[in-house]
């Protein structure tokens, strides 16, 4: 009972947690915020899905959290907490790189090194960042590739990436990514290059080994579907914004913000024979961000006071839209005529 | 027996494999041509000093400015030493002196650009300003310069060419290293924790050394005929060394009566120069089979 009770409680407590983090890229038309008070927490063992559309600030986020944001970007203000432990520099971020936290990255055709067999790439991984010896690294790397999947590992040692198939490159990955047992796995889009029956290996791949190393997954990505299959908390990104964050059951059965709602209406049904949504315009230019809510020029249920709300403190809540709760009696079309009028 | 018979397959497959990709891609006539000529020029050289074939300083003031015969393939100079030995001695000295000018600035350059190109900001600046420093000297200027520092002589020479090579090495790869930053294997690199040093030396190196060989023999060439124009002038090699350019140099005031001295040694001269070009055309082209 007391074990039992102590596991549950360790997996109540975030794993990772994110607070007002903020990364900003100066342009030549002024300072471009790419993330805005992201909050968002992963507790151990759980999915967190990052969704939106391109440009949302997604990869972004993913790679701050690392301390990898492109340069000139820097992260401006907010902080990480892992393990219970704070972290707010690039520099202090940099540190939990292996251990702590890995990634893998959306394209697997070039994330691995061409000029090094793939057993070189695994071992060596082992051998840095764990100090093993170069024959303990080569057979753990032979086991590492076998937990991936990869048939017939210890002769796939001395193959190049270039030999390999783009799933078996994002396996190769993957176990790159996990040889250090990281407590946080992200994931950036990590199967939008692969096909579709791949993607749902890979998919399958990423929550066993989570289910074996109780690690978290936070996976970025633009594919509602893989959202809905695989996570278990959900977060919602427009414009550098955390819109919407909740569990997936929520979020697919009563989304509140107009954008989740706009969403999941853009989803394809295979039931259904009606078309889906489409959300009207463009994600705005983050360079040029309109006063108060960016997605209002877009928004169906537009209102007047939509353009003086304080995003800032809005992301705090779970759902960024004030007026979610009072929003469906509006009519579509009106909405969008208002959003034409915004735009203009 | 069918097993040995599979086995003896598997085995084969690999040379076989390789001369098919030669079969196919042609055998690159350029760059064997050109390997052929430096080893035949490099072999000469070795087969003479070694077997000790005349001496390069041997007067015979009896057989002087004699014509090109069997024993002396390229006649005599005005002292009456072998030209065509002169030339091949000759050929030892100025392919050194062209090897380390270009091996030296190679390795120093290639880690100028890599840290400068992996690192940017003001290593960047710093590194590739002094660079465009050394571009600004037009290159025998700069040259010259050196062998007034350190007097008339290799000393000079060495040092100048070397200095001189360096902005083009360190800018080759330095620009390879800009495109190779943004690679996502890179990326990767970074984010799995490794230090700076091991992405730059293990990870990146690998692919910016073909570019850096490929440029090689241009510089190698150049830096060859420079010392020789240096020697010609009279500032580089100094007599009685037998060099390319001392001996051109040399038989000028006889190129009415015995135009061999002059005329054969700058023939030579000419073939070696081509088979570089061609050894550095050819390795460019294999490069571009491979990457395009």
């Amino acid at each position: 009972m007391t074990p039992m009770d102590s596991t549950t409680q360790s997996d109540d407590v975030p794993i990772l947690s994110v607070e007002g983090l903020c990364v900003e890229f100066p342009g030549e038309h002024g300072v471009v915020r790419a993330a805005s008070n992201v909050r968002f927490s992963v507790r151990r063992g759980g999915v967190l899905g990052v969704v939106g559309e391109s440009g949302c600030g997604k990869s972004v986020t993913l790679r701050a959290l690392c301390g990898l944001v492109p340069a000139p970007g820097r992260v401006v203000a907010g902080s990480v907490d892992v393990e219970g432990v704070r972290y707010q520099s690039a520099r202090e971020l940099a540190g939990l790189r292996g251990e702590k936290l890995s990634m893998v990255f959306q394209d697997p055709a070039s994330s691995l090194n061409p000029v090094h067999a793939i057993g070189a790439q695994v071992s060596e991984v082992l051998r840095v960042k764990l100090g093993y010896s170069r024959k303990a690294a080569r057979a753990e790397a032979i086991e590492l590739l076998d937990r991936v999947g990869i048939p017939e590992p210890a002769r796939r040692m001395s193959s190049y990436p270039h030999e390999l198939s783009g799933g078996m490159r994002q396996r190769v990955m993957i176990a790159m990514a996990i040889a250090c047992r990281p407590r946080v796995l992200l994931a950036d889009e990590p199967t939008t290059a692969l096909d579709v029956t791949t993607q749902e290996q890979i998919l399958r791949l990423l929550l066993r080994l989570q289910d074996e190393s109780g690690m978290a997954i936070i996976l970025v990505t633009h594919d509602l579907g893989v959202i809905e299959e695989v996570c278990d908390e959900v977060a919602v990104m427009y414009a550098g914004y955390v819109v919407e964050r909740g569990s997936i059951d929520r979020l697919i059965g009563s989304p509140k913000h107009p954008y989740t709602r706009g969403l999941m209406a853009a989803m394809p049904q295979i039931d259904t024979r009606s078309l889906p949504e489409v959300i009207v315009g463009q994600p705005p230019d983050l360079a040029t961000l309109p006063p108060g809510c960016p997605f209002a020029p877009r928004c169906p249920q537009v209102r007047e006071e939509c353009v003086r709300i304080e995003m800032d403190e809005l992301t705090l809540t779970d759902c960024a839209c004030p007026f979610s709760e009072a929003t469906g009696d509006v009519p579509v079309a009106a909405g969008i005529a208002q959003a034409e009028g915004a735009g203009a | 027996m069918s097993t040995a018979a599979v086995v003896a397959e598997t085995e084969l497959a690999a040379p076989l494999a390789v001369a098919r990709t030669v079969r196919r891609r042609g055998l690159g006539i350029g760059l064997w041509l050109g390997i052929s000529i430096i080893s035949l020029a490099v072999l000469a050289t070795i087969v003479v000093k070694v077997a000790g074939i005349g001496h390069p300083d041997s007067v015979n003031l009896l057989g002087a400015l004699a014509s090109p015969s069997l024993a002396h393939p390229f006649g005599t100079d005005a002292l009456g030493r072998d030209v065509f030995v002169r030339t091949v001695y000759a050929t030892g000295l100025d392919l050194q002196v062209g090897f380390v000018t270009t091996l030296v600035p190679l390795v120093i350059g290639m880690v100028l650009g890599l840290l400068a190109g992996f690192f940017g900001g003001w290593i960047d600046v710093i590194v590739m300003r002094v660079m465009d420093g050394l571009l600004a000297f037009p290159f025998i200027v700069l040259i010259i310069a050196f062998v007034t520092i350190f007097g008339v002589g290799l000393t000079g020479v060495y040092v100048g060419l070397t200095i001189a090579s360096l902005p083009a090495f360190a800018r080759l790869t330095r620009g390879e290293m800009l495109v190779l930053r943004e690679q996502q294997f890179m990326m990767a690199a970074r984010t799995l924790g490794y230090s700076n040093r091991r992405i730059i030396f293990r990870h990146a190196l690998p692919h910016l050394i073909r570019p850096n060989l490929v440029y090689a023999p241009s510089n190698m060439l150049g830096n060859v005929l420079t010392l020789a124009a240096l020697s010609y002038l009279g500032l580089g090699a100094q007599p009685p060394t037998p060099e390319w350019g001392a001996i051109i140099a040399d038989g000028q005031s006889y190129l009415l009566t015995s135009w061999w001295i002059s005329t054969l040694p700058g023939l030579f001269v000419v073939v070696v120069g081509i088979g570089f070009s061609l050894t550095g055309e050819g390795l460019a082209e294999r490069l571009r089979a491979r990457t395009g």
